[in-house]
């Protein structure tokens, strides 16, 4: 046979068994594969193969070629096992990349939801306490809880409008952009006041504002995306930190640069887990925390705003998260 | 009846990997494409299962279960490794 005879055309390089299905997800055909044959079942089968090709009286291929070939399908099945038995990557390989795109932007729209609306839930259950069991009528005290409901679902539509209009999802890759406006730093960081005032009435916490005297001015960026950095951490601080104590939201400026401090006092975190509480899906304590987004979008948007952020934990328990972003975007 | 034939636990685990590419399976999924592209491999797995065939002791059905199954498996590992290959670029 000369060389010529080889050549195949290229349409044989293509999947000829599979659908399209299957080929949009080739590792459900892995996990096929090995629902039927175990991997022992494998290796006696290609055993028995091998002994009936060589006895056959037929064969005019050589002992050694099978040899090699049983010894490579061994090896190949069990190395696509064991992909299988690592779920993470072989999952990920199942997904197509526009799948992740698609995945990972829900994700983020779905943490920033829920945590805007796990305030709104804390803000009704308070509003139940105002109720007259007589007149079934809600005394005015409870209007400052429906104040913070307003506050908080309209903070919820500029999340969604801003992710909405800031996000550009190619085939490939989810892209944040920024939408750029000047305002004042005073309103800005008092307006956090109000979403988290109803912890002092169910955990005697409350969130203690230190604007220092620097930290009056302007400041151009993207003021969603930094109230959803600061709504992140502020969230974080009232649910990790000790009943009764404060959270302070310090915030200063350095060299034309604003710096925010959000400051809890809790369990410790230790040191090997610091490294890793920015990224996606960490939790510290299974159960207790959330999804595990929320100091991942935090990282992220700090960084497109064009800071940087770090945390501290001490060992009597104050945990210190500190963003720095430019006054000027 | 014949006994049914219980084999040790480990006999799932990898035989013919190295403690490296038990790590790495990835890597033994790319050699594999690269020493059998598709066409060829298709080429073998027919000879290899037809002279077996010709064996009047070969058991005909399960031959052909696992020629089918085999080729869906090097397939989907071939489309695995392309993918690979590209998000590693």
């Amino acid at each position: 046979m000369n060389n010529k005879d080889k050549l195949y055309p290229e349409w044989h390089e293509k999947p000829l068994r599979l659908t399209l299905a299957e080929m949009k997800n080739p590792i459900e055909v892995i996990e096929g594969f090995f629902e039927e044959f175990s991997l022992q079942d494998v290796r006696s089968r290609l055993k028995d193969l091998f002994t009936d090709a060589v006895y056959s009286g037929e064969s005019e291929t050589g002992v050694y070629d099978y040899l090699t070939m049983r010894e490579n399908l061994e090896r190949l099945t069990e190395a696509a096992h064991l992909i299988l038995e690592n779920k993470k990557p072989g999952r990920d390989l199942l997904k197509s990349s526009h799948e992740t795109v698609v995945e990972q932007f829900m994700g983020l729209l779905g943490h920033e939801l829920n945590t805007q609306l796990s305030t709104v839930i804390t803000a009704i259950s308070c509003i139940d306490s105002y109720k007259d069991e007589n007149t079934g009528k809600y005394s005015m005290d409870a209007t400052f809880h429906f104040n913070a409901i307003r506050s908080t679902i309209t903070a919820t539509i500029n999340v969604l409008k801003n992710m909405l209009a800031t996000a550009k999802l190619s085939s490939d890759s989810a892209e944040m952009t920024v939408q750029k406006e000047t305002f004042r730093v005073v309103p800005f960081i008092n307006s956090f006041e109000l979403p988290f005032s109803y912890y002092k009435a169910t955990h005697s916490k409350k969130l203690d504002i230190k604007l220092q005297p620097l930290a009056r001015g302007e400041l151009t960026t993207d003021k969603v995306k930094l109230e959803q950095v600061i709504y992140n951490l502020l969230y974080n601080a009232f649910k990790f930190s000790i009943p009764e104590t404060n959270v302070v939201l310090d915030c200063n400026w350095n060299n034309s640069r604003m710096v925010i401090k959000v400051s809890s006092i809790g369990e410790r975190i230790p040191t090997e887990k610091l490294d890793a509480i920015f990224e996606p899906y960490r939790q510290l304590e299974q159960g207790k925390a959330g999804t595990g987004l929320g100091l991942y979008i935090s990282k992220l948007y700090t960084e497109l705003l064009g800071g940087n952020i770090a945390v501290e934990s001490r060992d009597s328990g104050l945990t210190i998260f500190t963003v720095d972003i430019p006054e000027r975007l | 009846m014949k006994d049914e034939i219980v084999y040790p636990v480990w006999h799932d685990k990898p035989f013919r990997l190295t403690v490296y590419e038990i790590a790495n399976p990835m890597q033994v999924l790319e050699d594999f494409c690269w020493e059998y592209p598709l066409p060829e491999v298709r080429k073998l797995l027919w000879d290899w299962f037809s002279d077996a065939l010709h064996n009047s002791e070969a058991n005909a059905g399960a031959v052909i279960t696992l020629f089918e199954n085999l080729d869906r498996l090097i397939e989907a590992v071939h489309l695995i490794n392309q993918r690979n290959a590209k998000s590693s670029l």
